[in-house]
């Protein structure tokens, strides 16, 4: 929920684009390393390239997540019952629109610190049924460099934000950390994108991310 | 006739060294999956359903299928992937009806104690008026 939260509103105003990246988990003392291309088209629409450690054809539209192997010649066709938010779980955040989007999603203002060059805006539940215990975001100017939600079980994550570049006036991380924690695991994945560029006319490398014909999709009902 | 027998030698280690290196993929894909399932399933949801719906609540919990980001399956194998969904589904669905069975049982054990008060506070109530009219 966290990632839909300040995901679909900040992708609402960028332009199609690619960007190499690199993704580095860290899950019961356990490393593992991930590296790909993403091509952005919409919001809920995005498709990665995994080069290693396995070469996976993934595309992520709303919420169907299509993963293809092509020397294995297998496919998985994952169909959810929400939109599938980025594969990364870090989205990129704009601007103040998110004000709004939280209204909707139960989240009202509540108050607002200012520490060294960052605001920090707290945001708490409208009502108790709300799962959501906090939410907070951090700005530096217009740049959104943290945001944290923590549930009323006391599970949370935290994201963070840095090197922005500016990509049709929008400023974009490219390096993301993001911490989750329950009472059963803690995880922290950090990915750094590069070589990020505008890309309009798209369309014709998404030709590779389609399953041949001939080969069987395994669907699964999630 | 020895190098026969060291091919089939050969060719047997291979397929034994595919074998568990395959189950070793399956047996991590299987305990991620139950970690993550746990971390996801929401407690307090689902034990407020069963308390608040009762024996609907315990039935939603079993039929209400979780959804996990995709994104776990990133750089993972087509086995891992098969293992984890598989057994992620199971123990989220198992999850949640235990959390909706406790939730039902306090539901019940706390209706329970207040028809007991209840019960009790008309008994006295009986009691008290019988003894003021004589």
């Amino acid at each position: 929920m966290h990632l839909l939260i300040i995901h679909i509103v900040l992708f609402c105003s960028i332009q199609p684009f690619t960007a190499n990246f690199t993704r580095v988990s860290i899950k019961r003392d356990t490393e593992e390393i991930v590296k790909g291309t993403m091509y952005y088209i919409a919001p809920l629409c995005t498709y990665y390239e995994i080069n290693e450690p396995i070469h996976q054809m993934i595309s992520v539209v709303k919420n169907i997540t299509t993963i293809y192997y092509p020397e294995e010649k297998k496919a998985f066709r994952i169909i959810s019952t929400n939109p599938s938010v980025s594969l990364f779980n870090q989205p990129f955040i704009t601007d103040d629109k998110n004000n709004d989007y939280l209204k909707k999603m139960g989240l009202k203002q509540k108050n607002i610190e200012y520490k060294s060059d960052t605001v920090f805006i707290y945001y708490v539940p409208l009502n108790e049924k709300n799962s959501i215990n906090k939410f907070v975001t951090g700005k530096v100017g217009n740049k959104v460099v943290y945001s944290e939600m923590t549930m009323k079980d006391e599970s949370g994550t935290k994201i963070y934000l840095k090197k922005h570049i500016k990509l049709n006036d929008i400023e974009i991380p490219t390096e993301i950390i993001y911490k989750r924690w329950s009472d059963l695991q803690c995880i922290e994945e950090r990915t750094s994108y590069n070589n990020i560029s505008p890309c309009p006319a798209i369309s014709d490398s998404l030709n590779k991310f389609r399953v041949p014909k001939g080969i069987k999709i395994k669907e699964i009902k999630w | 006739m020895y190098r026969k027998i060291i091919c089939l030698c050969l060719a047997l280690m291979f397929l034994v060294r595919t074998s568990v290196g395959q189950q070793d993929i399956v047996s991590q894909a299987r305990m991620d999956a139950e970690v993550d399932a746990k971390s996801d399933v929401n407690s307090m949801l689902w034990m407020g359903a069963g308390c608040v719906l009762g024996v609907v609540g315990i039935l939603v919990a079993y039929l209400v299928e979780p959804s996990p980001p995709a994104s776990r399956l990133m750089g993972k194998s087509p086995e891992y992937v098969t293992a984890y969904t598989d057994h992620y589904k199971s123990v989220s669905k198992s999850e949640q009806g235990k959390k909706a069975i406790t939730g039902c049982a306090i539901g019940y054990g706390l209706a329970a104690i207040v028809y007991v008060i209840y019960v009790a506070l008309i008994a006295a109530a009986v009691t008290a008026g019988t003894a003021t009219t004589y």
